[in-house]
Parts: C-alpha cells; sequence; structure tokens
C-alpha cells in the first residue's frame, strides 16, 4: 500500500545542506498500524510529509497504491499535534470542512458533524470555537474531521503529544477503539515508546543522523487490547526495553553512563 | 497565531489569568486615577494661565469651553464638522480597501512582491506632505484632494499589516485542506482572509487617526470648509481658545472612530475572545 524505497530527503539551508533522512526503506500493508518512533529532529515527521506528498523525496521513490505519490496526496488524512483546527469556525464546522470543500449540502453536513461529534464524545460541544476547547477536545475535534474526511490512510504526528498523561491515555483508548472499527492504514508518529507500542502492530525504530531505519519490529500484542493493561504484559515491557536499547537509553548501574552519552551527541 | 503589535490597546496591561478579582481592582484604581490626573491637569492649566504663562498662547480650559459651546451654537460645528468626516472617511476607504487587497496578494506571492517592493519603498519614502501641491494641480482644492490625500496616508499602515499577516498564516492550516482537496479559491476565503483579519483589524485602527490627519492638513493645505479652515480661521484671529477647541472636537472624532472600529473588531473575531483552554480540567 505504502512502499518507500531507498529515500532519502536533504533539506537545503541557506548555509549547508541538511541531510535529514538516509536509505529509509518502509512497506505499510492496508490496514496495518504502525508506528515510527525515534529522538526529535531524526526526521519522524519528515516521512509522514513525503507519504502525505507535501514534500518530494532527495533520491528515491515512495508509492502510494502502486503508484507515484501524488502532490498532495488527497488519500490520506493527516493530524498533527496542534495548529491544524481553523480557530474562526466553530467545531461543528471545522469537523464538516471536509463536506464543505466536496460542496456537499448543508443539511448533510450538519447531520454528519453531529454523528462524528458523537463518535468523538463531543455531543453539545458543535457551537464551541476552538479557543473554547480544551486540548484534548480539540485533538477530538481534528479526528473527528479526519475520520469524516474518511480516508483511506492515516498519518498521525504525535496527536496526542501535547496532552496532559489522563487526557491522552483516554484518548489512545478511545482512539483504538474507533481504529478497530475502520481499520485504516495508520502511520502513527511519536517519541512516546509506550504509546507506540501499546497501539500499533509495528514499531519502526528511527536513529541517528540523518535518520535511517535502526530496527522494524512487530508487535506481539493481540487484539483487541486495552491501552493501559497491555502496559503490565511482559511482551510490552520486553518490547519497550528493546526499543528503549536500540535508541541508546541504557538501563541500571549504566545509567550515568547513558546520561553523559546523551550530554555527548 | 502571532498578534499585530503596536495598537494602542497594547497599552493596556496584558490581562492575566487568574487572580482576576485583584485584576478588575486595580484596574478600577487605574481608571479613577487616570480621571485624577486629568483634573489636576486642567486645574493647574486654569490656574497657570494668566499668571505663569500668557493666556493669549495656551488660552484657558473655561474660555476654551466657552468657544466650544459658542461652535456649536453657532452653527460653525454642523458646517465644517461634517466635511472633515466625510473627507477622512472617504479617504480611509480609498486608501484601507486598496492596501488591505493588496497587502493580501503580496504576502502570499514571493515574486509580485519582489517586482512590487522598490516601488512601494520608493512611495513609502516621499514624504507624503509634499505631495499635496500635486493633488491641488490634479483634483482642485475641494474634498476630492483631501480624500485622495488622506488614502496616501491611510494605505500603508493597512498595506503593511495585511501584508504580514498573510505571511504568516500557519503553513500547517494550508496543508491540512489541500490534503482535503481544497482549491485556491477555498484557502483563501476560508483560511487566508480569516487569517489575516486580526491583522487587517489592526492596521484599520492604527490609521484611523492618520486618516483624521491627512483630511485636516489636506484643508491647511488648501480649503474654505472643515476642521482645518476652522483652524486657519482662528489661528488667524490669534483665537487660541476656539483653536483649542477645534482641536478637541478632532480628538474626540478620531477617539470615537477608534473605540468604533473596536466594535467592529469585537463583531467579526469572536471566536478570538474567549479565553483559551477554559475547559482543560474536562479533558
Amino acid at each position: 500500500m505504502i512502499v518507500l524505497q531507498d529515500v532519502e530527503k536533504t533539506f537545503s539551508g541557506r548555509m549547508k545542506d541538511t541531510p535529514a533522512l538516509t536509505k529509509i526503506n518502509l512497506a505499510v500493508n492496508d490496514g496495518e498500524f504502525v508506528a515510527i518512533v525515534g529522538p526529535s529532529g531524526c526526521g519522524k515527521s519528515t516521512i509522514l510529509n513525503l507519504v502525505a506528498g507535501l514534500t518530494s523525496p532527495t533520491a528515491g521513490t515512495i508509492g502510494y497504491k502502486r503508484l507515484p505519490v501524488p502532490r498532495p496526496n488527497t488519500d490520506v488524512g493527516y493530524m498533527t499535534q496542534h495548529d491544524s483546527l481553523l480557530p474562526w469556525r466553530t467545531a461543528r464546522d471545522n469537523i464538516a470542512l471536509p463536506l464543505e470543500i466536496a460542496r456537499r449540502p448543508k443539511k448533510e453536513r450538519r447531520i454528519e458533524s453531529e454523528r462524528y461529534l458523537e463518535l468523538v464524545g463531543l455531543t453539545g460541544f458543535g457551537d464551541h470555537y476552538p479557543s473554547e476547547l480544551s486540548g484534548g477536545m480539540k485533538q477530538r475535534v481534528a479526528l473527528a474531521r479526519t475520520l469524516l474526511y474518511s480516508p483511506k490512510t492515516l498519518l498521525m504526528d504525535e496527536p496526542f503529544g501535547a496532552l496532559d498523561a489522563q487526557t491522552r491515555l483516554v484518548l489512545q483508548r478511545e482512539f483504538l477503539a474507533i481504529w478497530g472499527q475502520y481499520r485504516k492504514t495508520v502511520l502513527f508518529v511519536t517519541h512516546d515508546l509506550g504509546e507506540a507500542i501499546a497501539l500499533a502492530d509495528r514499531v519502526v525504530v528511527i536513529g541517528g543522523r540523518p535518520g535511517t531505519i535502526i530496527a522494524d519490529l512487530e508487535v506481539p500484542l493481540a487484539r483487541p487490547r486495552d491501552v493501559l493493561e497491555v502496559q503490565g504484559t511482559e511482551a510490552f515491557v520486553g518490547l519497550y526495553r528493546r526499543v528503549a536499547e536500540l535508541l541508546g537509553i541504557t538501563w541500571n548501574r549504566a545509567k550515568t553512563d547513558g546520561a553523559s552519552r546523551v550530554l555527548n551527541e | 497565531m502571532s498578534e499585530p503589535v503596536g495598537t494602542l490597546t497594547t497599552l493596556r496591561a496584558a490581562r492575566p489569568t487568574g487572580r482576576r478579582r485583584g485584576y478588575s481592582r486595580r484596574r478600577a484604581m487605574g481608571n479613577v486615577g487616570a480621571v485624577l490626573v486629568g483634573i489636576v491637569l486642567v486645574l493647574t492649566w486654569q490656574w497657570a494661565s494668566g499668571r505663569v504663562l500668557d493666556e493669549l498662547w495656551v488660552s484657558k480650559p473655561t474660555a476654551i469651553w466657552t468657544a466650544l459651546v459658542q461652535l456649536l451654537t453657532a452653527g460653525d460645528l454642523a458646517r465644517h464638522a461634517p466635511t472633515t468626516l466625510y473627507e477622512a472617511t472617504a479617504g480611509f476607504v480609498v486608501g484601507a480597501v486598496p492596501g488591505a487587497l493588496l497587502g493580501l496578494v503580496l504576502g502570499r506571492n514571493q515574486m509580485l512582491a519582489s517586482i512590487a517592493r522598490p516601488y512601494l519603498v520608493g512611495f513609502y519614502s516621499t514624504p507624503r506632505l509634499a505631495l499635496a501641491p500635486l493633488f491641488i494641480i490634479w483634483f482642485g482644492i475641494d474634498a476630492p484632494m483631501k480624500i485622495y490625500f488622506t488614502a496616501t496616508v491611510v494605505f500603508f499602515p493597512v498595506f503593511l499589516t495585511a501584508f504580514t499577516g498573510a505571511a504568516e498564516v500557519p503553513p500547517q492550516m494550508l496543508d491540512t485542506i489541500r490534503l482535503m482537496k481544497a482549491g485556491r479559491l477555498f484557502a483563501y476565503r476560508h483560511v487566508i482572509l480569516p487569517s489575516t483579519m486580526v491583522w487587517i483589524i489592526a492596521g484599520f485602527r492604527q490609521s484611523v487617526p492618520h486618516a483624521v490627519t491627512g483630511a485636516v492638513v489636506g484643508e491647511l493645505v488648501a480649503s474654505n470648509r472643515g476642521l482645518g479652515f476652522l483652524l486657519i480661521q482662528a489661528a488667524g484671529q490669534f483665537n487660541t481658545a476656539k483653536l483649542f477647541a477645534v482641536l478637541f472636537v478632532l480628538i474626540a472624532i478620531a477617539l470615537v472612530s477608534y473605540e468604533l472600529l473596536g466594535v467592529l473588531e469585537h463583531r467579526l473575531l469572536r471566536w478570538k475572545k474567549s479565553g483559551s483552554g477554559e475547559l482543560d480540567a474536562l479533558g
């Protein structure tokens, strides 16, 4: 479904060129939930922008449904940490945006936005402006809008990254339930290893500078799962440690060592 | 979104979240203080006039008040103020609308902006007052001359804020709607225009005093009507009381229009009004 082949991306700046990604080879199947983890600045988000056709690779090819990725790729729904809602539109009008772009009649927009408000648990908040909503509610609105657009693929860039721990947990759980119903292909970027493992079928670990895939691991957890329950399981903890080690986070007595290593980078 | 800077409203201290009661009390005390300072100033003026300073130069509040009442009752204001108001308003529209439109277009199009830049900078660097004689040749000495003159003064603050605002539209918002198959027109109407509106209105509010200034200066250069003409007349008669009375009328006009635009701002930017994250506790 999504195939990245020998993809490289270099950003050309005024002073020098900055290589962001190198030798990225990744294939994502239909209906698969893939999480991409790695330290900040490793080029995770660039992968999403490439798949969305918002930027083109310096080298290599990106296939989407066996074809070169269109620019922009209107087959995807893109959800980011913030800034994607239009602040001058109410929650309802934000959700109905894809229908308005498609010039659907008012009545349909009204009915559909109400349905999706309910889906994300925001019934009664349709007339609120984003500035009147909490961070969690805003992300629910963004999610509702992305789902209403009904894309084949969801690209998510730390969608719950700016939320407090409890809200994040609630939204992860609800998102997983919704995903269970629709089974869309998901590329989910996060720096939260726990989130990646709890949600995804596969965890792709990016590291180094420029970023490259240093591991591609199956998540050995059955579905349907509960985000909170899986976190105590042996499989979860084992994978968590493995990914952490891959990212250069060392354990036990080597802790200070790890810290100095981080500082030296 | 970053805030447009430099409007007079920024003189009001930023509203802190929480401890609202203490804040409103301090603000109320501040208002009382402002009135007190005003009273002291007026009293000092009244006392000093004729004692420390020659009344011929500075007049005095009671005399200005009498002159103001006289202007009102004799029909001078009714005759001259509408002229100035008309010139300022028409000049504002003729300057601000193209300013906003051009700012919107150039802010989104780097190539056009590069082409236009040297000419705009040149126009901006021209002392606008020096254009007055040319405008008299072109438009005569009646209202049109003042209107176009005012327009040249109003154009730039609005253009510059609109330009900055249009250039600062968050790219993420545009990407989001592009991925939902939105075309250029939709992007302009539903993202770029509303996003830039905050800035444009700030530019409008900044330009209001300029519009009044433009009309009056135009009248000072050449006129037989308008508040600028009244000023010249009063100065010719060495009637400082009348001069100050007209000045205060001008200040009042600028303040009222400024506040009227504030009401407009409040209406158009309803979505901005409420404090962010009121419902944070609800998750």
